[in-house]
């Protein structure tokens, strides 16, 4: 057990009026018995952080009752010094009445949980990863050839594979990009030969077509990578890897109820593209120029019998493959038919330019059949437009703006050596799963970044830039990985998960559900560790049956001890509620309530987690034991639009809290005493309602069974 | 199932009509924003969402027929509240003064009306109908005494000329509303033929006079016209010139029943009620006039945009007006020849807008006219607060879905 803590009580913010202070200093003192005890009525202002820096040892935790852990996290930092903060301020004195009983009663259990956790806190020792600073680039379109010059221009070397025997993916195919610069007028060169000539002459990138990467294996600093070029084989060992995959158009030859394949006039976008860029405009039947070419927006896009999403760049493609029509063919007209014309950023004022040509013909409608007219024609039908319920257009060209299918959607790319498999885990659409909002470029394999068409349709502009990004990424987790540091969003988090091995029953738990596959199988098939895949999310200390696996600084064991720590009465008109809450969102939100000065039920004693993830459920028996009435469970949004921060770590709660149901079902506990809340912290102003109304649902159920035993 | 309606678009009528005003048109994106802030648009097929759409795909001859064209007030209010900067009011206005060119017969006089360029043109017809007038009056000369118009060129001469050119100008109009009126039919049963279910009510069953009282009730009261929002002071503007020119006409009536029937030829005093009813109509067209003159000046080419067409008809009161209380003054002030050339200056610009009536904007009264009469009758019933939309009679029938769907 570690040494007993200073304590240091914060008056300030309001804390000195809510609650008494110099209780709160002799139960530090008394009960707790902390090696020192110091209140103080500014303790972040200079005074107080001179009484801090002035008393602080190494080896010695520090328990700070003040403000939230979410501000002054650089006040209260000393090196090699554990620090354990008790939130008086937002969780006490901002949301309960200034001097009620029940304040004084939460502020003291929130001191008796900080100094509990402070015990039984250790200053993480960090675990770094022998790194190699080269960075692996898989796929050589404009992605690729981005995220390659911009690692070796920051000094990295770079490996780039790429499949086919030219770099340049599909913009080397293309006549025209979109307009990337003000003001957004005219379709431009792409300008591709010249970044695959600086990509092939930088003396830090070394280039390998007609290969592919045959296996990847190890961690992030320490990845080992097979190419295979024909019969040839070569390792590498990179630090990092920038999945720059791409996308392919989907199959038009799904598309027959949009005339593909019945006509030979009906062609896709990436043909028509094609067609334009060899040099002349023809009907694929016949040879002869187009005089009415029709373009048919989310040919299979946003239909849920094909690509339920929506590819983004289409309609911008169109609206520049429209003006080709324009330009090359005297007094052509052209159509576009969309479900909505979806532009996004400056494709808006590309958007206006297309409209003012009089020659093109936009509406929004339903096409609902492309069939060959009698004379060669293409006849489209249109439905449900302001130009008629059901309308026809008579062209000689019919151009399906076909959406993009990630490479990953069946391709595993890097064939990883990983226990959870070869491929980066996707969503159902085949994209590679992530928190995209909060980290793009994230996988769900740390150290492994998508960039580009295969993490989200984008235009070829944003894909270049996606390349950028991603290669940032790539050299920022290689560096953190040196240091053993934990990549986002614990982002420089030293702890890491410690195994307790002679205990583990190799239930292989921990290995499956890890959100990262940071775990493998050792020779026994007990859990080998892959130190930098971790993200310090503590779902394997979750998902644990045994409990063996413990941070230095966060356990199962100090969170019972927290449970623990502070008395249960029995009285049954003060019902005792522990929520525990996530810190990514639903702590936030908690912190949000106090700023705004919402009331929470002060029965509530919040219990801050990495993740829902991480919640061990012997940590429900222990509060039921202990006489607690009801447990909250208050996470993120889990499901297809998960909102958690480590993926899956809302929805493994919910899994198990299935499992805890039927045990509480067993201790003829009632199941109700147990809630799982989705909140995000926008939601904040749910809490009050949220709370009270939890507290008064136990109060009708009557005390907890168990409560004095 | 019968084939869909073949869509052609019409890339002429685009350039036209992007050329006399509606040059924004192509920013739509059709959000119907313009429709949804319409004070007066029906509930059914309402516009002018979809007259912009087919402005845009250049759908010349669904909008030439369109009596929704007619039933916008053009209040603007759509263009002030257009995000797209597409100006569906001045497009609606390019619509009709396209729709009154191309329905003008004969239809060279339309082209006439169309531009600035044939304005020497439009002034030489009535100088030269003045020479031949006084030719077969006997020749040309500054009677002597006090100036009373009729020793100078015979009161029936006027008429004659005059309102036989009217007459035959009128009869073109008959001609071109007739074709307006069986285009609107065949509009309406090709769009119910295209939408059933968002087909106009059924046929009002009201006898047509009944229809007319009613529609020139309307009329009277502005009362379309005054639930636009945003032009506000444009209803009492166009509501001054029009009771002016009411006015005006019932004074010229009340001139010729003294001239025919009482066998007065003088001029007669202002104290006289027909100089009195005559006066207070010129001075309501003045005042109705500055005020549309300057709201026109002050929206500017940013807010909205005033073409030709607009400046015209325009012109063409205020050189009317003017040049009659000239011709009024220099009589009763200083007589003599001044007197009866200021007088006739007067009659070549009353000329002017009366006979070029049917081919200039002034040909909305014509064709207004008679698309709220066709609405009227076709059911197209106007939502406007005050007025309880009757069952039709075939009741029973499900009502058709209101607000803009589609």
């Amino acid at each position: 057990m570690a040494e007993k803590p200073l304590v240091y009580i914060c008056s300030g913010c309001g804390i000195g009026e809510a609650v008494k202070v110099d209780q709160l200093c002799a139960l530090a003192e008394g009960e707790l018995k902390a090696a020192g005890v110091k209140a103080h009525p500014f303790l972040c202002g200079p005074e107080g952080r001179q009484l801090l820096a002035g008393d602080v040892t190494q080896g010695r935790p520090v328990v700070i009752a003040a403000c939230s852990p979410r501000v002054n996290a650089d006040v209260f930092r000393w090196d090699g010094v554990t620090v354990e903060r008790v939130n008086l301020r937002e969780l006490v004195a901002w949301s309960q009445p200034g001097g009620s009983q029940a304040a004084q009663h939460l502020a003291e259990d929130y001191l008796r949980m900080g100094v509990a956790r402070a015990e039984k806190t250790e200053s993480p020792q960090p675990t770094p990863v022998a790194t190699s600073e080269r960075v692996l680039v898989v796929g050589g379109g404009i992605s690729g050839l981005a995220a390659a010059l911009g690692a070796a221009d920051a000094g990295h070397d770079v490996v780039l594979v790429e499949k086919e025997p030219q770099l340049g993916g599909w913009v080397a195919r293309w006549h025209r990009l979109l307009p990337q610069r003000a003001p957004y007028r005219d379709p431009q060169p792409s300008g591709i030969e010249e970044l695959i000539a600086r990509v092939t002459s930088h003396p830090r990138i070394e280039v390998l077509t007609e290969a592919e990467v045959e296996s990847t294996a190890g961690q992030p600093g320490d990845f080992t990578v097979t190419v295979r070029r024909g019969e040839e084989r070569s390792e590498y060992q990179v630090g990092a890897v920038v999945l720059a995959t791409g996308w392919r158009p989907y199959d038009a030859g799904k598309l027959a109820h949009l005339g593909f394949g019945r006509s030979p006039d009906v062609v896709t976008s990436v043909a028509f593209e094609e067609m334009v860029r060899a040099g002349r405009i023809a009907r694929p039947s016949d040879g002869r120029v187009p005089r009415r070419v029709a373009f048919i927006q989310c040919a299979g896009s946003r239909d849920p019998n094909h690509l339920p999403y929506c590819s983004s760049f289409c309609c911008a493609v169109s609206l520049k493959q429209a003006l080709y029509v324009r330009e090359q063919i005297p007094d052509a007209q052209a159509f576009i038919i969309y479900k909505d014309l979806r532009a996004p950023g400056p494709g808006e004022l590309f958007y206006r330019r297309v409209q003012e040509d009089e020659g093109i013909f936009l509406a929004k409608g339903d096409v609902t059949g492309v069939h060959p007219g009698s004379d060669g024609q293409v006849i489209v039908e249109v439905e449900d437009s302001l130009l008629g319920e059901q309308v026809s257009l008579e062209v000689d060209l019919a151009v399906l703006a076909v959406g993009a299918v990630p490479a990953t959607a069946d391709d595993p790319a890097l064939h990883l050596r990983y226990r959870q498999g070869p491929a980066v885990p996707t969503d159902r659409y085949g994209f590679p799963d992530s928190n995209f909002i909060c980290f793009p470029y994230e996988t769900r394999r740390t150290g492994i970044y998508a960039a580009g068409c295969v993490r989200q349709p984008m235009d070829a502009a944003a894909a270049a830039d996606d390349g950028a990004g991603a290669a940032l990424k790539a050299i920022q987790s290689i560096r953190m990985a040196a240091r053993g540091e934990a990549v986002h969003p614990r982002a420089g988090d030293l702890s890491f998960p410690r195994f307790f091995l002679q205990n583990c029953t190799q239930c292989k738990r921990c290995t499956e559900e890890c959100p990262f596959g940071a775990l493998d199988d050792d020779e026994r098939g007990t859990p080998k560790l892959n130190p930098s895949r971790c993200r310090r999310c503590g779902t394997c200390m979750g998902a644990c049956p045994q409990r063996i696996i413990s941070f230095d600084n966060y356990s199962v064991d100090q969170l019972t001890a927290a449970i623990k720590s502070f008395p249960v009465p029995d009285d049954p008109e003060q019902p005792r509620v522990l929520a525990f809450v996530c810190e990514n969102d639903a702590y936030p939100a908690f912190d949000m309530a106090g700023i705004n000065r919402l009331q929470l039920d002060p029965a509530v004693r919040v219990v801050p987690l990495r993740c829902l993830g991480s919640l061990n459920v012997v940590l429900i028996a222990d509060a039921f034991s202990r006489g607690i009435d009801g447990v909250l469970l208050i996470g993120c949004r889990s499901g297809d639009d998960y909102q958690c921060h480590f993926v899956r770590g809302s929805e493994l709660a919910e899994r198990r809290l299935t499992n805890v149901q039927e045990t509480l079902d067993r201790l003829m506990i009632e199941r109700e005493r147990v809630q799982l809340v989705h909140l995000a912290i926008s939601d904040f102003d749910r809490l009050p309602a949220l709370t009270s109304e939890f507290v008064a649902q136990m109060k009708r159920l009557g005390p907890n069974p168990y409560k004095g035993f | 199932m019968a084939e869909a309606p073949r869509i052609n678009p019409d890339l002429g009528f685009v350039r036209e009509i992007r050329r006399i005003g509606g040059e924004a048109m192509k920013y739509c994106y059709q959000c119907g924003t313009c429709t949804s802030v319409c004070p007066i648009t029906p509930d059914e097929q309402p516009f002018p969402r979809k007259e912009m759409l087919w402005a845009q795909w250049g759908l010349k001859e669904r909008l030439l027929n369109d009596p929704d064209i007619w039933l916008c007030h053009g209040c603007g209010d759509c263009s002030a509240y257009c995000p797209r900067g597409a100006k569906p009011s001045e497009v609606m206005a390019a619509l009709r003064g396209y729709a009154i060119l191309h329905h003008a017969v004969p239809g060279f006089l339309g082209r006439w009306l169309s531009s600035p360029a044939y304005i020497p043109l439009l002034l030489a017809v009535p100088v030269l109908l003045m020479i031949v007038g006084f030719a077969l009056a006997g020749g040309f000369s500054i009677p002597p005494g006090e100036v009373h118009y009729y020793k100078l060129i015979p009161f029936i001469v006027i008429e004659l000329v005059g309102n036989g050119f009217m007459l035959l100008a009128l009869i073109g109009a008959g001609i071109g509303l007739r074709r307006f009126w069986q285009g609107m039919n065949a509009h309406q049963a090709a769009l119910r033929a295209a939408s059933p279910e968002g087909a106009p009510a059924a046929a009002r069953e009201e006898s047509f006079v009944a229809s007319v009282v009613a529609v020139v009730r309307d009329i009277l009261a502005h009362r379309r016209f005054r639930q636009c929002g945003e032009a506000k002071p444009r209803a009492r503007q166009h509501a001054l010139m029009f009771y002016g020119f009411l006015l005006l006409f019932a004074a010229s009536g009340g001139r010729l029943i003294y001239y025919y029937v009482l066998g007065s030829h003088d001029e007669l005093p202002l104290s006289d009620p027909v100089k009195i009813v005559g006066n207070i109509g010129g001075l309501a067209m003045i005042l109705g006039l500055i005020g549309v003159t300057a709201n026109r000046l002050r929206r500017g080419p940013g807010v909205s945009t005033s073409t030709y067409f607009d400046w015209f008809l325009i012109w063409a009161f205020i050189m009317a007006v003017v040049t009659g209380f000239a011709a009024q003054g220099v009589r009763l002030n200083v007589g003599g020849a001044a007197a009866y050339y200021t007088y006739l200056v007067h009659l070549i610009f009353v000329f002017v807008l009366l006979i070029y009536l049917p081919y200039s904007k002034f040909a909305h009264l014509l064709y207004r006219f008679t698309a709220l009469l066709w609405a009227r009758r076709a059911g197209r019933e106007l939502s406007l607060p005050g007025r309880v939309t009757p069952v039709p009679a075939s009741a029973g029938a499900p009502a058709p879905p209101t607000g803009a769907t589609t």
